[in-house]
């Protein structure tokens, strides 16, 4: 075979295959949103289309930098590999942050402009201002406790033996496994409460009270006691995140300097809060801020629970409310837009401290 | 300031390994005692132990007159230097330095003017804002120094400090410290690796192996009598030369037999205090060699015939004031199990063992050529090869 042919056969084959893989993808897309399909071939012809589709944008952008003259080349190149992201996060992130942004400075249909009244009124209305408060309490109580006792069993634990101190972990840890909204109906269960007359109570919590001679309480409706039974989740999911991170960084810690510190004449007391408290200090913070960001975000649990009545609304609930059971996207964008605004300086807080980590290492 | 005594004390891990076996050891009042052995031979144990961080499984340690083995740490008075010295990182020098004595509740004025004394005596007074990580190797082991000094304990403890830093700061700073040790007069206990940093360091050394201690004395009586076969091998550098031999008596003329083709005559002072080398004529001994006793037969003109040999010139090292000089000899070295010293690799040829010779650097011997090496037998080492002990009376 001459050469001339080969290459003839290879462009042949490449055209061919482009066009083979071309017609496969254009197939698929119709198929996977045909509703008369079965349902597990588009599942599968879904995922195929995803990886050999992301698979060809990556190799067809690729081939075209190539073409590029060469000084261009390797500048244009990482944007093959970044842009689609930057692109995605653009229209899915970026855009809707805006346009959330516009929109709570216009009225309930998003028609007229009507200033900042949205946000007066947020700041007006009392059931608005009790989800604030309430926002604020689950921002300052929650990460205190998941951090605190976080750090004390990622402490005791490094006392115990191997066996054991994975065995503790594994199961503080397990919370962190179960959605926000499993672990709302598992704790439903724990608060849950019927009248006197309306049988059994099936409620842990109940079962408990009850059985010490008390009357039955309706835990959820005790305000605003309630606010804090359902913090009491989320501290319950966090704690294991925290300790397992804690207990990282404890670890970190050289021994010498404990020793060193010890010698120097320091007790188990002196040595957590002078030595090794202030060598991890920079990881409590990047845990507290990134539990912070969660409490913030915390919808599911209250949603769940209560429903946000009897006092307990937060924030990002009130928001869902507001957009989706009162129809009023001016106060939903508006919460949406406190919200977002309230993470910013602790995301800020929380990516120094990580960059400071990174720097010691 | 107090004294250190070991009394039959022994370190056992629950896995059973025994990492200190047995030991006595008085280390006295104001002494630099520099305990030195191979890596895993229980020396940081044995310093753990006084420094409390270790349990003592059987036997008594005593600082002064009090038993501590139940005594915490932080009340037995000392103060010790770590390997990576173990600055907290998050504390100034000055707050390194004075951590121990804030624990003791000293009055803040007094704090800052011992850790200024501190701070001057080991050139540290510009350093004392400083974190640990701003600050160089060196001045990292003058804070870790600094740490000890301040607290005036009675016992100093330094667990290979030198060992992160390069070599030219290590000399540097083995003088520091020993200069520093003498001036406040405080019992040191220092552990090593470095048979080097142990002679020139310490009043005294102690070697260990293998959790037992093999000998205590002045660095230069255990490098001229060095008690076992493994004291010999381990402590000098280039190491002794170790061979088999057995001593012979032809005529009345006594001579080592090295192999069927090389032998060294005895001089008269190779019996002199030890008299009962006499008694092992006929039979098998190790005989040790200091690289300094092999000499330029060329240039050692005073050494009789019998004994000298001829060997090939494997390899020379001009060092400038001498040359190390590695000769081919039909003999069989000795060479302990556990002896794992670091600049003594064993090498052999076909001719034979190698040995190491320290020549003149006046010498002219070539890799190669065969020359004729005189040998000291006057401080030659003689030791049973079934217990591995110097024969001396």
């Amino acid at each position: 075979m001459s050469p001339a042919t080969r290459l003839w056969l290879v462009r042949a084959a490449w055209i061919g295959s482009t066009i083979a893989t071309g017609a496969a993808v254009v197939w698929s897309a119709g198929f996977i949103t045909d509703p008369e399909a079965n349902r597990g071939l588009v599942v599968i012809a879904a995922i195929a289309l995803g990886v050999v589709g992301v698979a060809l944008l990556f190799k067809g952008m690729d081939f075209l930098v190539d073409r590029l003259p060469a000084r261009y080349q390797e500048a244009v190149r990482p944007w093959v590999f970044v842009g689609p992201a930057v692109f995605i996060l653009g229209i899915y992130l970026v855009y809707p942050a805006i346009n959330t942004t516009v929109l709570s400075f216009k009225g309930r249909n998003s028609q007229e402009w009507v200033g900042l009244q949205n946000f007066t009124d947020i700041f007006t209305d009392h059931d608005s201002l009790i989800s604030l408060r309430n926002s604020l309490l689950w921002v300052i109580i929650v990460p205190l406790f998941a951090v605190g006792i976080g750090l004390a069993f990622a402490t005791l634990a490094d006392k115990l033996g191997r066996r054991a101190e994975a065995t503790a972990k594994s199961i503080i840890f397990m919370p962190m496994a179960i959605s926000m909204v499993g672990a709302a109906i598992v704790w439903l269960f724990v608060y849950s409460f019927r009248p006197p007359g309306f049988g059994s109570q099936i409620g842990v919590l109940n079962g408990l009270w009850t059985g010490l001679g008390n009357n039955p309480v309706a835990w959820l409706l005790q305000e605003p006691w309630n606010n804090l039974y359902l913090m009491i989740i989320l501290i319950w999911l966090e704690t294991g995140f925290a300790m397992v991170i804690l207990s990282a960084a404890i670890k970190a810690v050289p021994e010498e300097i404990i020793e060193a510190a010890r010698i120097d004449g320091a007790n188990d007391w002196q040595i957590f809060w002078r030595v090794t408290f202030p060598t991890i200090a920079s990881t409590v913070v990047v845990v507290a801020t990134t539990i912070v960001i969660t409490v913030w975000k915390v919808f599911d649990i209250v949603f769940v629970m209560t429903g946000g009545n009897f006092g307990t609304s937060v924030v990002a609930q009130r928001m869902v409310t507001e957009f989706f059971t009162f129809r009023n996207a001016g106060h939903g964008a508006a919460f949406a837009v406190i919200l977002f605004v309230a993470v910013i300086p602790v995301m800020a807080i929380n990516v120094r401290q990580f960059r400071i980590q990174e720097e010691r290492r | 300031m107090a004294g250190v005594v070991f009394e039959d004390v022994t370190k056992e891990y629950p896995n059973g390994f025994k990492a200190v076996k047995n030991l006595d050891l008085d280390i006295r009042d104001g002494e630099f005692l520099v305990m030195v052995g191979p890596s895993g031979c229980g020396k940081s144990t044995t310093l753990r132990m006084i420094a409390g961080l270790e349990e003592v499984s059987a036997g008594k340690i005593k600082i002064g007159d009090r038993v501590v083995n139940d005594v915490h740490p932080k009340d037995r008075d000392i103060a010790m230097v770590f390997q990576n010295y173990a600055l907290y990182p998050h504390m100034t020098v000055a707050d390194n330095i004075g951590f121990a004595l804030k624990l003791a509740k000293r009055p803040k004025t007094e704090i800052r003017d011992r850790v200024l004394d501190a701070a001057k005596l080991l050139d540290l007074t510009e350093q004392l804002d400083k974190k640990p990580a701003q600050l160089s190797g060196g001045q990292r082991q003058r804070v870790a120094m600094g740490r000890a000094i301040v607290r005036t304990p009675q016992v100093f403890l330094l667990d290979e400090p030198l060992s992160n830093l390069d070599a030219k700061l290590r000399v540097q700073m083995r003088a520091e410290i020993t200069h520093l040790q003498r001036k406040v007069g405080v019992t040191t206990f220092y552990v090593t690796h470095d048979q080097i940093e142990a002679m020139t360091m310490a009043d005294r050394v102690a070697v260990i192996n293998f959790g037992v201690l093999q000998q205590v004395a002045p660095p230069q009586e255990l490098f001229d009598r060095p008690d076992n076969i493994f004291v010999a091998a381990f402590i000098g550098s280039p190491s002794m030369n170790l061979l088999e031999g057995t001593l012979i008596d032809e005529d009345g003329s006594i001579s080592v037999r090295l192999s069927p083709s090389a032998s060294i005559g005895a001089s008269e002072k190779m019996f002199a205090g030890r008299d009962v080398l006499k008694s092992y004529v006929g039979k098998q001994v190790v005989v040790g060699l200091r690289p300094k006793d092999l000499k330029d037969a060329a240039l050692s003109t005073q050494f009789p015939q019998s004994q000298r040999f001829r060997g090939e010139i494997f390899n020379v090292e001009a060092l400038g004031y001498e040359r190390m000089v590695y000769v081919a000899l039909d003999a069989t070295r000795v060479v302990p199990d556990e002896v794992l010293v670091a600049d003594g690799d064993v090498l052999t040829s076909d001719e034979g063992t190698i040995v190491t010779a320290r020549f003149d650097s006046k010498s002219s011997v070539k890799i190669g050529q065969t020359a004729e090496v005189a040998v000291d037998m006057d401080n030659a080492h003689f030791f049973d090869p079934s217990t591995g002990l110097a024969i001396r009376d």
